[in-house]
């Protein structure tokens, strides 16, 4: 969601918010090895954090946290972009029953996230607090809080 | 902006594409991954007042989930003067059913 800050930079320069069309309405992503059918987008929002447009997509079906950065002026191309498919050496897909991000919310120099994990085998679900580092040049990695 | 729940035994996706389109979506789906297609409605207006045609800008701040409608937190910028309102709206969702915006927004001498 918008902060007053945000919402301010969003006024003054209309290309922020365009962007957003053409790939939540069903275009294809950039060429990458993954592939994000965006007609099945659950959760999505947008910021500006460290002087890049940064947004994260959430599709039913996919295990993976999308998130992408973009130069401010260069709405149409990607500038950094990082499927995020695990936490430490554990796989969402291959070692959990379901990895559900419940909440996410940006900050100054990071994405914080809700993530709740369904165990695959025995164990019980656990919720964790998690956050991604945003940096220009850089989507960390996921890393959560026991 | 984008956001989906589950609502009285469906699943309610909601999409907001600022500046490319003055709507906000809502549709209503069967299953959890966004397949069976219930109900789909575009909202553009806030009774007769168009979004693109009536405000200068029409800002939805705030999209959340209550029990049987969503919840929005909208700023409207007037055409005339440089007025604006920060409003607490709601659209009801019913059994299959997706109803219109309402605020508590005066304009003119009428209210919506």
């Amino acid at each position: 969601m918008f902060t007053r800050v945000w919402k301010r930079v969003l006024l003054t320069t209309p290309w922020l918010v365009l962007y957003a069309a053409p790939s939540l309405s069903g275009s294809t992503a950039k060429a990458s090895e993954r592939h994000n059918d965006y007609s099945k987008v659950t959760k999505a929002d947008i910021a500006i954090v460290q002087e890049r447009a940064v947004r994260y997509v959430v599709i039913a079906d996919n295990p993976c946290l999308t998130v992408q950065s973009f130069r401010l002026g260069h709405p149409a191309e990607y500038h950094r972009e990082k499927f995020i498919c695990s936490v430490g050496g554990a796989r969402f897909d291959r070692d959990f029953a379901l990895v559900d991000f419940k909440t996410l919310d940006f900050h100054d120099d990071r994405l914080d996230v809700e993530v709740e994990f369904i165990p695959s085998r025995r164990g019980r679900k656990a919720v964790r607090w998690c956050s991604i580092a945003l940096q220009p040049d850089s989507i960390g990695d996921l890393m959560c809080h026991r | 902006m984008a956001g989906v729940q589950r609502m009285m035994g469906h699943w309610v996706r909601y999409i907001m594409l600022s500046g490319a389109s003055d709507c906000i979506t809502v549709q209503i789906f069967k299953s959890a991954n966004m397949e069976g297609l219930v109900r789909q409605k575009k909202i553009c207006s806030l009774g007769k007042m168009s979004f693109r045609d009536d405000f200068a800008f029409v800002d939805v701040r705030k999209i959340g989930f209550e029990p049987d409608r969503l919840s929005l937190e909208i700023e409207f910028f007037s055409l005339r003067g440089s007025g604006d309102e920060v409003k607490e709206c709601s659209i009801e969702i019913g059994n299959g059913s997706i109803g219109d915006l309402k605020c508590s927004l005066e304009f003119g001498s009428e209210y919506y």
